[in-house]
């Protein structure tokens, strides 16, 4: 019953994180987004033996850590989600996989190592991403953004009257389930007698809401979309945030940058 | 007379068998403040509804002489403002500041002209800092007033309220009653605190079972304990004679 | 069941992207049809609540072991499947976008495994056959309406579990992820996925029961007269978004699959017995993945690649290879933790300026 609560934490953390001000906030959200969705691309298209040089990758989501004031270990908590799913598919590959791809003195590194250690460093680096975009993006530029983009109306109206009706949701939820815990001592979830009834109270109150809710906006005078004010202006630094990312992206794609990096030191 | 809302014998039921609302008439001038007040069920919400055309019954219901009818209803919420029982259902967009020009904009109004009120709404209820606040992290009291401040945007001639004062502590309550004290557009607010109606109207419609049982002075009815008993609600506490104190 | 970024390639993952997409446009042009934005706000409130309902657990007596709500069903058999369908992929985006649940790359998959199926295939192939059917109806109006309810829940939420589960298999093979066999693959999701589905399927009919007892108007063909107004093309544009989805779909898969030869082998031999985990690379040529554009893909990625994919020849060119990339990580890794000090430097001295 606590994931209730943790969630409600982890949902305002992210906001007040998406309020501050730095300049990645300020960067134009249709920029960041496009990027974001850019630098996964980039980062899962790298084939799995390739971890030497996937590893450049990981200059970006620190760059972005650092230039946004945004503290990474918020991020290596939501990892716990992930990172399972990840393993769990990656780490039969070291016993499947034994093409020999790597030596270090005697010692063969097979491929199957590699491609978890890739495997595992993509999902890494993709959560990073996606995280830096929210941490850095609120709800609304997001959807103004996805507008910017021609995603239907009704999305965008759903993504923010949802994400906004989430909190209120969790927290009459958790007041619920509170009060059936205390009535229940010792028992972890809902018992199999109050399954229909406990949501289903909630679903019968909430469409109620959902009348008033459309009740509320339509004597405000809403006729289909929102108006968007979060939205910084399209700026040159925006375009040129892009296009020097994308830049770094495809070079760390197509030239060995580690490599490079590693012939010049190691002679 | 300057009339700003009119009802001349308005009917509405839900199942066709028994009346929320029956046979209802009243009117209330430019600038009045009224209670509506009565037991659960009294038909308070559905007279709200009925004259914000959210149900339509039959009869006749008119805000400053225009019917309240489909063609008629973007004029006639443009002259309305409903402030809601549950702020959350009112505040739907993130942050206060998109709530409040969510309604200004919808008419018409351009940013800047709306960004104009917002800043004069709140400087004048004394939210500003409220401004950029999300609205899921704003305490129910900061709530209630950001959402009044919501409804005080669009401007309206008239001002409805449904229990304005329920869930908040004695300082945010008397905040709202100061608050709405100090509006001077017409104003019809339902609710059980009998209290606040008699701080913040000066005439009162008591209504049982759909119709209207009393409608007048709000002291004479208020202090009224037969009247008030008889129908399912009993004297405001600062006119039952405290004597537990000194 | 929420697929990672790390888990799709992107091919794949665009092809999904594609296929939800579709669908999304689909949905979202028949809501507006229907003038629907009396619906908008009763979606997003019932898709938040959702959301949150899916945190509560729900214990299995005497199992020790607890389910979750199955959204799509639900939702389909509240607010229709197209309204279902949007409210998912909301849910789902939001899923991706604050809870690290899935991921921005792999959020078309995951609305297609679990919103499309939950959301349509539950809804046309099992909610509305059974639940405007005559199965049960000796037993009188109310008793029939309970027990369609339960049957309708089960097993659409078993079958949409068994098509999502299989579908992530799919995109993960041919992916090229993980080394395990597809079949072996496939026979661990699939029993783990049924059981879920009975569980899900049960706690979403007990909480469609309550509203069944409540108030049944507002469920989906549970008033049948009423329903044949609404609903009387939607079969039509099921069968319209299926036949261009699976085009789409096959069509994009089998690119992926032809290009990435990886994924290919991976799900022909992944059948392949004896020697498949040893010999697969070495066996290549035997095996003849032959086809012009997976020799042209072949190409490029030998000349992209810094180590030839599965010949691995102990030169000592390569070996030295492997040795400056490993100087070439360290060297990155320091790079980074520098950025991370200067940034906590300038912080620091920020925070000083300011006091």
């Amino acid at each position: 019953m606590d994931k209730l609560s943790h969630a409600q934490s982890e949902l305002r953390e992210m906001d007040a994180l998406a309020a501050e001000n730095s300049p990645i906030h300020r960067i134009h959200p249709l920029c960041k987004l496009l990027v974001t969705i850019l630098y996964i691309v980039v980062v899962v298209s790298f084939p799995k033996y390739d971890f030497t040089r996937l590893i450049v990758m990981v200059l970006y989501p620190v760059l972005l850590f650092q230039a946004a004031g945004i503290p990474v270990h918020v991020c290596f908590y939501k990892l716990r989600i992930v990172l399972p799913l990840v393993c769990a598919v990656g780490l039969v590959n070291p016993f499947l996989d034994h093409t020999p791809v790597m030596q270090l003195g005697s010692v063969v590194i097979t491929g199957g190592v590699v491609s978890m250690v890739t495997l595992m460093l993509k999902g890494v680096f993709s959560l990073m991403a996606s995280f830096l975009l929210i941490a850095t993006t609120p709800m609304d530029s997001l959807c103004a953004a996805l507008r910017k983009l021609h995603v239907p109306v009704i999305l965008t109206t759903l993504l923010l009257l949802t994400y906004r009706y989430i909190g209120v949701m969790i927290e009459e939820l958790s007041v619920m389930s509170q009060a059936y815990s205390l009535r229940a001592p010792g028992q972890k979830g809902i018992h199999i007698s109050a399954w229909g009834s406990f949501l289903g109270q909630m679903l019968l109150r909430s469409m109620d809401r959902g009348e008033e809710l459309y009740n509320s906006m339509m004597l405000r005078g809403f006729h289909g979309d929102f108006f968007y004010v979060n939205v910084p202006p399209l700026k040159i630094s925006g375009i040129v945030y892009t296009a020097v990312c994308t830049g770094a992206f495809f070079c760390a794609r197509y030239f060995d940058i580690t490599q490079l990096l590693g012939s010049l030191f190691a002679g | 007379m300057n009339r700003m809302i009119k009802f001349d014998h308005v009917f509405f039921s839900y199942d066709r068998e028994h009346y929320v609302v029956e046979d209802l008439s009243f009117s209330i001038g430019k600038g009045e403040s009224v209670g509506l007040i009565g037991a659960n069920g009294a038909g308070k919400s559905t007279i709200m509804k009925l004259l914000l055309g959210l149900l339509s019954g039959q009869g006749e219901i008119l805000v400053e002489g225009i019917p309240v009818e489909k063609k008629n209803l973007p004029q006639i919420r443009r002259k309305l403002g409903f402030v809601l029982q549950d702020s959350d259902n009112q505040m739907f967009m993130p942050t206060v500041y998109e709530d409040m020009i969510f309604g200004p904009r919808n008419y018409g109004l351009s940013k800047e002209e709306a960004d104009k009120k917002v800043d004069e709404v709140l400087g004048r209820l004394g939210l500003l800092e409220l401004k950029h606040r999300y609205n899921h992290k704003i305490s129910g009291g900061e709530k209630r007033m950001a959402a009044i401040a919501t409804i005080l945007a669009m401007e309206p001639d008239a001002i409805l309220m449904d229990e304005p004062s329920t869930a908040l502590d004695p300082v945010n309550r008397r905040t709202v009653i100061n608050t709405i004290n100090s509006l001077a557009q017409t104003k019809l607010i339902a609710s059980h605190d009998l209290d606040m109606i008699l701080d913040t109207c000066q005439r009162v419609i008591l209504l049982a079972h759909g119709k209207i049982v009393a409608d007048g002075d709000a002291k004479t009815i208020l202090q009224d304990r037969a009247l008030l008993e008889a129908n399912r609600m009993e004297l405001p506490f600062c006119l039952q004679g405290w004597h537990g104190g000194k | 069941m929420h697929m990672a970024d790390a888990l799709v390639a992107p091919a794949v993952a665009a092809t999904m992207y594609v296929a939800s997409g579709v669908t999304t446009g689909i949905s979202v042009k028949t809501l507006k049809k229907d003038e629907n934005t009396a619906k908008l706000p009763t979606m997003a409130v019932a898709s938040a609540l959702v959301f949150a309902g899916q945190m509560i657990n729900y214990t299995i007596p005497g199992t020790g072991s607890s389910g979750h709500l199955c959204g799509g069903m639900l939702l389909s058999a509240l607010l229709g499947p197209q309204a279902g369908f949007l409210s998912m992929v909301v849910i789902l985006a939001i899923q991706s976008l604050f809870f690290a649940d899935g991921g921005l790359l792999a959020l078309g998959a995951n609305c297609w495994n679990m919103a499309f199926y939950g959301c349509f295939v539950g809804y046309y192939l099992i909610w509305r056959p059974i639940m405007q059917g005559k199965l049960f109806s000796g037993l009188g109006t109310k008793a029939a309406g309970r027990i369609r309810i339960i049957l309708a829940a089960v097993l659409g939420c078993v079958l949409t579990l068994q098509l999502g589960a299989f579908s992530v298999v799919l995109e993960t093979s041919v992916s090229g992820i993980t080394e395990l066999p597809f079949a072996a693959f496939v026979g661990i999701m699939q029993p783990i996925h049924l059981a879920i589905g009975l569980v899900e399927g049960l706690i979403t009919s007990a909480v469609l029961l309550f509203v069944y007892e409540t108030r049944p108007e507002l469920l989906m063909d549970v008033n049948t007269d009423q329903e044949k107004v609404r609903n009387k093309c939607s079969l039509k544009t099921t069968l319209v978004i299926l036949a261009v989805v699976v085009a789409v779909v096959g069509g994009g898969l089998s690119l992926v699959a032809s290009s990435n030869p990886d994924g290919l082998e991976w799900s022909m031999f992944g059948n392949g017995e004896a020697g498949y985990s040893e010999n697969m690379g070495l066996d290549e040529e035997n095996y003849g993945v032959s086809s012009s554009a997976a020799d042209v893909a072949g190409s490029i990625q030998e000349k992209t690649a810094v180590l030839p994919d599965y010949a691995f020849s102990e030169s000592d060119s390569a070996v030295g290879t492997s040795v400056s990339g490993l100087v070439g990580s360290a060297v990155v890794a320091g790079a980074a933790a520098l950025i991370c000090l200067a940034g906590g430097f300038f912080r620091r001295k920020k925070n000083t300026a300011k006091a």
